[in-house]
């Protein structure tokens, strides 16, 4: 849990990210529409919203992998937006991702062992092979995988091990911060409890701090501290989890905790609630009002 | 007495691949009776999806083949039928609706057409009446301003709509049987949870007879009467719902059920270990025991048969050589871990 008062490890200041403003004169569409929110050391916070909402491009922004047209991302107090790609590199290596497709984040040419040296090899943190070889060794048996797999290609590996053979790779820089976008979205029931865990665990051990992206609420609740919900482009609603869970004020917030299927077949809702997105679209005056400690909604 | 609508016996489906031999679907037997709504949960490899596929007709042949078994549908074997008796039946008495909405729909012909397609080929409405009739499913569904949609092509409705419209064709020609494979899954769960009560509704008003096959035991928890439990192609638990989810008796609805966040909320989430199995070469006994703490000697060794649960309510079946409450009870350490 976060200290009392601790200065935040990421803060990102009214994000906006529009698209299709080009010369053949597109719609344009506000993605990303002043997000503002804060990551403590060892935090994991969540965002959830539904598709198109705007939570990956937020997630996209604050790693500098999708140009800001306003706002900014502090990493421990020192602005990171706005550098030359040269002078980012060390920040870099601070901050990792870990996307929901682990196939298609991985080189089905490449030897899996390699693909998690290659973040070393490019920050030359072990330079000679062996040293490299030591550090992956010891990456996958963080991961719980068997370092004798180092040798294989990603064809060979189930989803649950890919993920695990993405996670190693994020944590070979020894991040401090992971933007996770959907990470156990594709994989099988039984592998999701097995990669949370593991989010868990490192969590713990390295006092990792992450941006979970997820529609999943109930895993939402299960693994976050404090949860940010989207609603086109915005944030309309942030606040410590449980409190979210309990006491949730923004009607979006509201209809999306009713529609999580509960696998209680003891208690069956009655028919959920229409909700009208287009009648809740956030206003521009609109403004996020703290109702109770930590706890933001997004009203006039 | 009551005729099933639908009776599977001992339905066997391979693929051949060029590493071996597939075991896809291995002795599948199940009834379902008029106006039931079936839930299949089970992992990639449950044999879930191709079992619905093989009984459909829409498997290729080969790399699938049926070994053996029958699929009476109404009384008649679907896996005797000439493709053009299963194309009457397909859409008409059956209907489907797939995961994938833009990839089911055609993205060159409107909706209109598409719906009208299905109506005109199996209840020979002419063009005006096929079309009252696609924007009779159309608001059936939820769809607004449905006469304006007919017009309108697949990219132009959000993923939502077009799950809809799957569905509206789905139920174009009041089916008996509807048969949905993660139907929701891609779906945001408002739109999600809008879904289930149109299902929900129409079941009670048209008494559809329902397959909802997910990997989402919520989705399960709020739509079936009964719950079938698949892995590695066969049944490992099936029975009415509240009593597989209050009293698992397989090792593999407990472990699925145990591995849920929303049941877990202020413990471990429960970690099954290893992987899905090999179904090229599947393990000999029970497929689960690899990865079951429960696993006696005998599940390494004998497939168990699907048997009524001798303490438990008619229809309770389980595939297990182990007594679940008990080993539980035996084994607390496995259980809190």
């Amino acid at each position: 849990m976060p200290e009392p008062h601790p200065a935040p490890l990421i803060e990102v200041r009214d994000l906006v990210r529009r698209y299709g403003q080009g010369r053949l004169g597109g719609h344009r569409l506000t993605a990303v529409n002043g997000v503002s929110f804060s990551v403590m050391p060892a935090e994991t916070l969540g965002l959830v919203g539904e598709s198109g909402s705007g939570k990956s491009t937020t997630g996209r922004m604050l790693l500098g992998l999708e140009p800001l047209d306003e706002g900014e991302v502090f990493f421990n107090g020192t602005r990171i937006s706005g550098l030359s790609p040269r002078a980012m590199k060390p920040w870099r290596r601070q901050m990792q991702v870990i996307f929901q497709d682990p196939y298609g984040a991985l080189n089905p040419r490449q030897r899996v062992g390699d693909f998690v040296a290659e973040p070393l090899r490019v920050h030359k943190l072990a330079p000679s092979r062996s040293e490299r070889a030591d550090r992956v060794a010891a990456l996958f048996r963080q991961v719980g995988l068997d370092p004798a797999f180092m040798h294989r290609y990603p064809h060979e590996f189930s989803g649950g091990q890919r993920q695990r053979i993405c996670i190693a790779r994020a944590l070979a820089l020894k991040p401090a911060f992971i933007v996770a976008d959907e990470p156990i979205t594709a994989l099988d029931v039984s592998i999701q409890a097995q990669i949370v865990n593991l989010f868990q665990d490192l969590s713990e051990t390295m006092g990792l701090a992450y941006l979970f992206i997820s529609h999943d609420l109930a895993m939402i609740r299960y693994l976050c501290h404090r949860v940010a919900v989207m609603l086109r482009g915005r944030i309309v609603e942030l606040a410590p989890v449980e409190t979210l869970f309990d006491d949730p004020r923004h009607p979006y917030t509201q209809s999306l905790l009713r529609a999580i299927p509960n696998p209680d077949p003891d208690h069956r809702p009655p028919a959920h609630p229409r909700f009208d997105v287009d009648a809740h679209i956030p206003e521009r005056d609109m403004e996020m009002v703290e109702v109770s400690p930590g706890h933001f909604v997004l009203r006039h | 007495m009551v005729e099933p609508v639908l009776d599977i016996r001992n339905l066997t489906v391979v693929f051949d691949t060029p590493a071996g031999t597939l075991h896809a679907v291995n002795d599948l037997s199940y009834t379902l009776m008029p106006g039931e709504t079936l839930g299949i949960v089970g992992e990639s490899g449950s044999g879930k999806s191709v079992h619905v596929l093989t009984m459909l007709g829409l498997l290729p042949c080969p790399p699938a083949r049926i070994v053996s078994g029958e699929v009476l549908f109404r009384g008649r074997d679907l896996l005797a039928l000439s493709e053009r008796e299963l194309c009457d039946i397909r859409g008409a008495e059956i209907g489907m609706v797939f995961q994938d909405p833009m990839s089911s729909l055609n993205p060159v012909l409107t909706i209109g057409r598409q719906l009208r397609e299905v109506i005109q080929r199996h209840a020979g409405l002419d063009h005006a009446q096929a079309s009252a009739r696609a924007v009779e499913l159309l608001g059936l569904v939820g769809i607004p301003d449905p006469a304006a949609r007919l017009a309108q092509y697949p990219h132009q409705l959000s993923g939502g709509m077009r799950q809809r419209v799957m569905i509206a064709i789905g139920l174009a020609c009041d089916p008996t049987l509807l048969i949905a494979d993660e139907a929701t899954t891609a779906l945001d769960v408002t739109v999600q949870a809008q879904v289930i009560d149109l299902i929900r509704d129409l079941k009670n008003r048209l008494g559809t007879t329902i397959i909802w096959i997910t990997h989402d035991m919520g989705v399960v928890a709020e739509l079936a009467d009964t719950i079938q439990v698949m892995y590695a192609g066969r049944i490992m638990e099936r029975g009415p719902i509240a009593p597989v989810f209050h009293q698992p008796r397989s090792a593999y609805s407990w472990s699925l059920l145990r591995s849920l966040p929303s049941m877990a909320r202020h413990r471990r989430l429960y970690q099954i270990p290893g992987s899905p199995p090999n179904m090229i070469h599947p393990p000999p006994g029970d497929p689960f025991a690899p990865r079951n703490p429960f696993a006696t000697p005998r599940c390494h060794r004998d497939v168990p048969p699907l048997r009524q649960v001798a303490d438990s309510v008619p229809g309770h079946q389980v595939a297990a050589w182990y007594d679940l409450p008990a080993a539980v009870a035996a084994h607390p350490e496995i259980a809190d871990a």
